[in-house]
């Protein structure tokens, strides 16, 4: 991206955020403030910034600096200046990041995608247990587990990253079956999967009688809510209403998931790229599935990650750079 | 290099400028209604009107905007819809009891 176009875009990020600066604290802003125990790096954020104004000028900047890692996710991945430059942007500027960059508590969403950037972009060091490779991953993973839970999905996408670049190297899938044997150690730590499903419930959560199936269905029904809204640019708001869409609109969104990831296969020899990012997209909303938090459906803002996959998705829909090589 | 190969190679990024100023626009919008709980819940109704959760929280901006009879009215509606329709438990719950304040008490609830 040429500089007086970076720059041009950072005016209309800032134009269009500029009715953040006179926010006041929002929702869970102010009880976020004083909780946050499972989330050591997002709690000592909020120790730091302790007005509405300081909280959102961090979210901007950590907006600018998650855009910013992702052009270079893009880059190393084989993209062109360009592609790299448009998925920034568009990242940036899309209005369902609103949510992220407006709301306050959704820092954690922003740090957390730091962290797997960071992460990310250190395992398109090839072969990936070169140091620098291995200090990246494990800086990165840190920052998104000590930022929300659900950056656990850097434990799905690195590895993902690994197979994409080396997909005929057998060492390239060490790292999935680490992450593997980590991700079935931890639910076994614990509890088992039920009660991964109750994590974050309350006693009268607990109560709440669903069937994974039910479940699926609802989560479903939201992912393609937000992937509709990613499209039309409608339909943003901070509570979706799912239980209102009929038992055949979740057969409906659950088959639109399905023909993603039959997609992602598809395309996987013919357009790499784009596999890579629809398959991104869908392993961050993996775990969602399996937490079952009362009305938790996913939001806008937890959104942030697999968004960033239906962007490099269309990234990878776009000119690729020649003469690119692999090797750091 | 011909004017329509240069026209060819601007293309892409033309529209993609173009695709910008409009994410920016719709954005800028959207970042508006983040102003304040009353209009983040207000716009949330438009969106999930039978959505209790939704009234609730208005309910709540309206009480911190000291608005307690418009609040009683979004907790009496939430706790209807609560009532009508397969919520959670949460949902019912929260409802119920919010619907079931007086003014005094919702002030002291919603005091920082």
């Amino acid at each position: 991206m040429k500089w007086w176009a970076a720059l041009g875009v950072l005016a209309l990020m800032l134009w269009a955020y500029t009715p953040v600066w006179s926010a006041g604290w929002v929702y869970e802003d102010r009880t976020d403030q004083a909780l946050n125990t499972h989330r050591p790096l997002t709690a000592w954020t909020w120790r730091v910034l302790t007005t509405p104004r300081s909280a959102h000028v961090a979210s901007v900047i950590l907006a600018l600096v998650v855009a910013g890692l992702l052009g270079c996710l893009v880059w190393r991945l084989g993209g062109s200046l360009f592609a790299a430059g448009s998925a920034s942007a568009i990242w940036l500027l899309h209005p369902l990041m609103a949510e992220t960059i407006a709301y306050a508590s959704s820092r954690a969403e922003l740090l957390a995608a730091i962290g797997i950037l960071i992460a990310c972009l250190a395992a398109t060091i090839t072969p990936w247990w070169r140091v620098p490779a291995l200090v990246g991953i494990a800086i990165g993973s840190l920052m998104a587990l000590t930022s929300k839970e659900s950056g656990v999905v850097v434990a799905l996408l690195v590895p993902l990253v690994i197979v994409f670049l080396a997909p005929r190297r057998l060492s390239s899938y060490v790292p999935a079956a680490i992450a593997f044997y980590l991700l079935a150690a931890g639910i076994s730590y614990l509890g088992g999967l039920r009660a991964v499903a109750n994590y974050g419930s309350t006693q009268s959560a607990n109560a709440l009688a669903i069937t994974w199936i039910d479940w699926a269905g609802l989560q479903a029904t939201a992912v393609g809510h937000w992937l509709v809204s990613a499209v039309t640019l409608t339909g943003l708001t901070p509570d979706v209403d799912v239980d209102v869409v009929p038992l055949a609109g979740r057969w409906v969104n659950g088959a639109l998931l399905l023909a993603l990831g039959a997609s992602a296969i598809v395309l996987w020899r013919s357009a790499p790229r784009a596999a890579f990012g629809l398959t991104w997209c869908l392993l961050a909303i993996a775990p969602r599935f399996l937490v079952q938090q009362p009305q938790g459906t996913i939001s806008a803002h937890q959104f942030t990650v697999p968004f960033l996959g239906l962007v490099l998705a269309g990234a990878g829909a776009l000119a690729s750079k020649e003469n690119h090589s692999w090797a750091s | 290099m011909s004017v329509s190969d240069s026209s060819k190679r601007r293309r892409p990024v033309v529209c993609v400028a173009i695709v910008c100023l409009i994410l920016a626009a719709h954005t800028r919008a959207d970042v508006r209604v983040w102003a304040s709980d009353l209009t983040l819940w207000s716009r949330a109704v438009q969106e999930a009107p039978t959505k209790p959760r939704v009234w609730v929280n208005v309910g709540v901006a309206f009480a911190m905007n000291g608005q307690f009879a418009d609040a009683d009215a979004a907790f009496q509606h939430a706790d209807v819809l609560a009532s009508q329709a397969y919520v959670p438990i949460w949902d019912q719950r929260e409802a119920h009891r919010l619907a079931g304040l007086n003014h005094a008490t919702m002030a002291q609830l919603v005091s920082p």
